[in-house]
């Protein structure tokens, strides 16, 4: 029971240390950790296939200039998979924000590059229509 | 500086700090991780409605051409189109009331985004190999012959 007790106070404390010293997160942060904890498996899945698939396309030397955003995106979910199961279980609010702050990149880079390649789509439709009404 | 422990309404002075101390730290708790989760709440709506218009798009030509195979892809691509997009209203009203629990509901939904994300992977795989194998066995078998 006193053994308990030191573990359940010893955590509380490293909660305190985790956020600066004089915070106490009193399981906030865990608790924001675990909706999406429960996913943990897919979102670390998901970066590692973007990873794979990235790195084999890359193979052929053509598609290496895209590739590396796709190997980029990958990199960032496994960082952010990792920072939310070290929040999970350490209940640090520095690794939930770091966690956060990579799926916020994920998405900010995600849509630049669904952006680019809209414009380019839209801007080869629009050479494409040209060249095929010019000669028939 | 615990709720564990709550201050008696008639304490002295040092246990209602205290108390007020731990409130204040709960609110800069979830200040800090509604502003870290919706900072890009923009762009995350941006990929959601990009990912819903994509996926309806590809139903309905799939649709119009039966293709039965194009149906399940647009069907799992579009359901997962549609859990991004609840997160990122969900992100949205999290950044307007500050609350915690829309916070953890886009966090959920999110995760079902990637889960749905990977499944629809794997799908395609299994039709890829599934079209793959006997395509090449006919193959192989008519270059026997």
């Amino acid at each position: 029971m006193n053994t308990a007790q030191n573990e359940s106070h010893s955590d509380s404390t490293q909660q305190d240390a985790t956020f600066g010293g004089t915070f106490n997160n009193n399981g906030i942060v865990q608790d924001v950790a675990s909706a999406i904890y429960k996913y943990n498996t897919w979102v670390m899945l998901a970066g590692y296939t973007s990873l794979i698939i990235s790195i084999l396309l890359s193979l052929t030397i053509v598609a290496l200039v895209v590739t590396w955003v796709g190997i980029w995106l990958g990199i960032l979910l496994i960082r952010s998979a990792k920072s939310i199961k070290t929040a999970y279980t350490t209940g640090s609010i520095y690794d939930l924000e770091h966690a956060f702050s990579q799926l916020n990149l994920y998405f900010k880079i995600s849509g630049i590059v669904s952006l680019i390649l809209l414009i380019l789509g839209l801007f080869a439709s629009i050479i494409g229509g040209a060249f095929y009404l010019s000669t028939h | 500086m615990s709720f564990d422990n709550p201050a008696p309404e008639n304490n002295n002075s040092g246990t209602n700090q205290e108390s007020t101390t731990s409130t204040g730290d709960t609110t800069i708790i979830t200040e800090r991780i509604i502003n870290s989760f919706t900072q890009n709440r923009g762009w995350v709506s941006f990929v959601a409605i990009l990912g819903l218009i994509v996926a309806i798009l590809s139903l309905i030509q799939a649709l119009f051409q039966s293709d039965v195979i194009g149906i399940i892809v647009g069907i799992v691509a579009l359901v997962s189109a549609i859990f991004l997009f609840t997160a990122s209203r969900s992100m949205q009203r999290a950044y307007t009331s500050r609350s915690l629990d829309e916070t953890k509901v886009s966090l959920s939904n999110l995760g079902k985004y990637f889960m749905l994300n990977i499944l629809l992977l794997l799908v395609s795989f299994a039709l890829i190999l599934f079209l793959l194998i006997p395509a090449a066995l006919i193959a192989f078998i008519h270059t026997a012959q």
